[in-house]
């Protein structure tokens, strides 16, 4: 079928007709099949009635001859009783029968003209039989009874013999053209059948292939269209439509085609405009800093200067040279910094910070700050803060922002940090107590020079782009950044950032989705589509995805999200996948990482000889796609349920199976120590704590007498709340405790699963 | 009383540096390129280095790297400095080896602290 849609869909699209004649010569072709169909049909229904009548007319001819037959007999039946009874009313009726017969004769010589020879013998004998008739009936008359018998017996009776077998044989000659008939109009029967049935199908078949046809050659170019006009809006300009169309299609096409190079151009010089203001601004922020450090510092030395001597007059001037060379500096770098931002220069260093260390060096800055103008500085921060990463400069100066904004606005009040961990964000919170903004204030806070009214600026000093700034950090941190206010009652800002770092917008499209905390699939491919479908299969598995479109994006993202399985195209342009491969497996923190080779390609030969784990040829099958995937996330080998309801071990088995992983069930303690003594180490064990006979934690103990199977990682399955003595004595032996019915098993096994060393490694370890 | 190597190609800054470091007792020397601080590192032994990053002939980031892979000069801290406070800057600074980072135009008491901090950390281990 899709050899056929090319054969055809090809040509259709290359005709140089408009749309609507294609449309309407589709429309005419099925019309004059359906023309056709008619015709058929009529020419064979005037074929069923030429039979009918012919069947007519061959029983009319039957029915004549019989009637002839019959007239014979009647004759020789009344000539019969003229000679028993002689009297002139039935040699009158004999006479009239004769009349009869003629009568039926010419009716019969209507009804079958076609049979002339035979009828001309008919007309023969009958008129032999007529002239006998008349003499017999003559002589009775005359009283010569005994010749007309004679007559009779002798003349008429073979005469009428003679007269039956002919009608005899005209009855069976047209019985059998009515046989004939009958048989012939069965065969008509069946040959219109089938041209009838051969008409409709092929008007219904070719009715589906010119709409099939014409549809994708019009479907086709349109997707194209759309793919390439989702490029664009993506910014790529590079790319043409090719669409064979010469109809309206071809003209939007080419049209699309001149617009991309036209917006390409454009943007190129738009491009290029950016680079030289972002340029010009960088050299001449540096020009400009070059001096303003020489004010600073000349005044800084002077000031220290004439503290030194005591010249006390000159204090207040040299600070306000040095402060005005502050902000003219400050206000150079938030310019520089905004003008990266504009141009997406501003790059992102995520690494693991220490908040707590972090809040701790904002303070140490913040803190003179914030009592100048007699305010307490409140830094409410939990102890236990843990690291996230993100990009600490960033961080840190919207901190900054923040805390010296607040100490600005406010005067002998409070100023107030708060950091406050909820699920997988963190929120930081500056409040004060300060003069608070209006709401119509509020809407121009974040936009560059915008302060809340022009004269703040000249009253608190600043340069108005500091919020503006944070706003944008916050952003690119994957954060956002909030604010609560009013006037009179101080404000509250909110810094919300996610628990991990999140990449630079330029690589928004490469930040994993899917199920929180499920493995990890990198999929790098340059092909969309390709993408696409390898993605949508695994993330119908229950992965999360993240999306290279490139070699080198791909090794940039590796190392930032250590993905758990990366599959790999290998024709790509620039970097390719053999280089991508090497890549990973030369660096020592990517090169664990199993890569699934999934290419157009043949050669397994390479890819096994520079490591790769796996070897597929597209079109990938998704079932192997799926499952490949999967040993090497999970790996495989055997898990030990232990537990005493066999409901709870098949739904263990159950999802264990799912995931590639054979269970082994043991119904108490010891039946596990015994399946332990007996078989090969389990790569983990299942287990429940309240069971009869040894239960989980008396089996826990023995198993920490045996050297190998302490090292088994256990996950605890219970069904009751776990007392304070217990809960320590499950510390440091298992990985895990999950309520039963409570927690979602299969994602806490596939969590354990995942964390496993792979099989390979576990046969190594045990062997 | 401690040595200072101040390796800036910038006269101004140059000389606003060695006199306030001068002032508080510090020995100075001065040195305008990266080559001639490598030189300067080698021959006078000082206890301190203060490195501008964008130097002339040899840079910063990568005098800072010789003066690291030198045995003879890699136990003398260095202090990188750079003219704004970009994001990466402080961990590409302490990438090339640097022990610690400051921005211009230099807040003094901040500088001296840290100045500080490194000669003590020395002083200790030897």
């Amino acid at each position: 079928m899709i050899r056929l849609n090319n054969l055809l869909v090809g040509p259709v699209a290359r005709l140089p007709w408009r749309v609507q004649t294609k449309l309407l010569a589709a429309f005419l072709a099925i019309v004059a099949l359906l023309i056709a169909l008619g015709a058929v049909g009529l020419y064979t229904l005037s074929g069923v009635n030429r039979r009918t009548e012919e069947l007519i007319s061959s029983e009319r001819k039957i029915a004549a001859y019989r009637q002839v037959q019959h007239d014979t007999t009647s004759q020789l039946y009344s000539i019969s009783a003229a000679l028993l009874v002689s009297d002139e009313r039935t040699l009158d009726s004999a006479l009239r029968q004769l009349n009869q017969f003629g009568y039926d004769l010419e009716r019969l010589q209507f009804v079958a003209k076609d049979e002339i020879k035979l009828l001309g013998k008919v007309r023969q004998e009958y008129d032999r039989f007529i002239a006998v008739v008349t003499r017999v009936v003559e002589l009775i008359r005359g009283g010569h009874a005994e010749e007309a018998r004679d007559a009779q017996l002798k003349e008429a009776r073979p005469l009428a013999n003679r007269l039956e077998r002919l009608t005899n044989e005209l009855v069976n000659k047209a019985e059998a053209d009515v046989v004939a008939d009958i048989e012939a109009s069965g065969e008509a029967y069946r040959t219109s059948q089938m041209i009838v049935i051969a008409f409709v199908v092929g008007a219904i078949g070719l009715a589906l292939i010119l709409g099939r046809t014409i549809s994708w050659s019009l479907i086709g170019p349109i997707r194209e269209i759309d793919t390439r006009l989702n490029e664009i809006a993506a910014g790529d300009f590079t790319q043409r439509v090719n669409v064979g169309n010469r109809d309206e299609l071809g003209a939007l096409a080419a049209n699309v085609n001149r617009t991309s190079e036209q917006l390409g151009d454009l943007y190129h010089q738009l491009e290029l405009v950016s680079e030289h203001k972002s340029a010009f601004l960088a050299s001449m922020s540096h020009e400009l800093r070059t001096p303003l450090n020489a004010i600073i510092g000349y005044s800084e030395m002077l000031y220290e200067t004439a503290q030194d001597e005591g010249q006390e007059e000159f204090l207040a001037d040299l600070a306000k040279i040095r402060d005005a060379g502050r902000h003219l500096l400050g206000l150079i770098n938030d310019i520089l910094d905004l003008s990266k931002i504009e141009a997406g220069k501003m790059e992102l260093y995520l690494e693991e910070v220490d908040l707590a260390g972090l809040v701790d060096e904002v303070r140490a800055i913040v803190e003179p700050l914030v009592a100048a103008n007699g305010n307490r500085l409140d830094i409410v921060c939990p102890t236990a803060l843990g690291r996230l990463r993100t990009d600490r400069t960033k961080l840190k100066q919207s901190l900054l922002n923040l805390l010296s904004n607040a100490g600005k606005f406010t005067h002998q009040g409070r100023v107030t940090l708060e950091v406050r961990p909820a699920g997988n964000e963190i929120s930081l919170i500056v409040s004060d107590t300060g003069i608070g903004m209006t709401e119509e204030q509020q809407s121009r806070l974040f936009q560059a020079f915008s302060q809340a009214d022009s004269s703040t600026t000249r009253r608190y000093g600043g340069t108005g782009l500091g919020l503006a700034i944070t706003k944008h950090f916050c952003e690119m941190l994957g954060g956002s950044i909030a604010v609560e206010s009013s006037p009179g009652r101080g404000s509250s800002f909110t810094i919300t950032l996610p628990d991990r770092g999140y990449a630079a917008p330029a690589l928004a499209a490469a930040i994993p989705d899917g199920v929180e905390h499920a493995p990890l699939v990198m999929i790098v491919d340059d092909d969309p589509n390709a993408r696409d479908l390898l993605a949508t299969t695994v993330r119908r598995e229950g992965y999360r995805v993240v999306e290279a479109t490139d070699g080198e994006s791909a090794l940039a993202l590796a190392r930032q999200w250590h993905p758990d399985v990366v599959t790999l195209d290998v024709l790509m342009p620039r970097l390719d996948g053999w280089s991508v491969l090497t890549a990973f497996k030369s660096d020592p923190e990517l090169a664990e990482i199993p890569v699934i080779i999934v290419t157009v390609l043949e050669d397994r030969g390479i890819a096994v000889s520079l490591g790769a784990a796996e070897f597929l040829t597209k079109p990938v099958d998704r079932g192997r796609l799926a499952s490949t995937i999967r040993r090497h996330v999970y790996g495989s080998g055997v898990v030990l349920v232990v537990d005493d309801e066999s409901e709870s071990r098949a739904l263990a088995r159950r999802h264990l199976d799912r995931l590639g992983w054979e269970a082994a069930e043991a119904e108490d303690g010891a039946a596990a120590l015994t399946w332990l003594a007996q078989n090969p180490r389990p790569a983990m064990i299942l287990l429940d704590l309240v069971m009869p006979g040894m239960d989980g934690l008396a089996f826990l103990e023995e198993i920490a007498k045996h050297g190998e199977w302490r090292a088994i990682p256990v996950v605890i399955l219970t069904a009751k709340p776990l007392e304070a003595v217990e809960r320590g004595l499950l510390t440091g032996r298992t990985r895990e405790v999950i309520a039963k019915g409570a927690d979602d098993l299969a994602q806490v096994l596939r969590r354990a699963l995942v964390r496993l060393p792979k099989a390979a490694e576990v046969a190594a370890a045990a062997g | 009383m401690a040595k200072i190597l101040i390796v800036e190609d910038n006269e101004m800054n140059r000389d606003m540096l060695s006199r306030r470091l001068a002032r508080r007792g510090y020995e100075i020397v001065l040195a305008v390129d990266g080559g001639e601080g490598i030189a300067a590192a080698t021959a006078e032994s000082p206890d301190l280095i203060l490195m501008d990053m964008s130097l002339p002939v040899i840079d910063g980031w990568e005098a800072a790297r010789r003066l690291k892979a030198e045995p003879l000069t890699r136990a003398i801290p260095v202090i990188g400095l750079t003219a704004h406070a970009m994001a990466g800057d402080r961990e590409k600074v302490l990438e090339a080896g640097c022990d610690d980072y400051d921005t211009k135009p230099v807040e003094l008491p901040r500088l001296l602290q840290k100045i500080e901090t490194l000669l003590g950390r020395t002083g200790e281990r030897s």
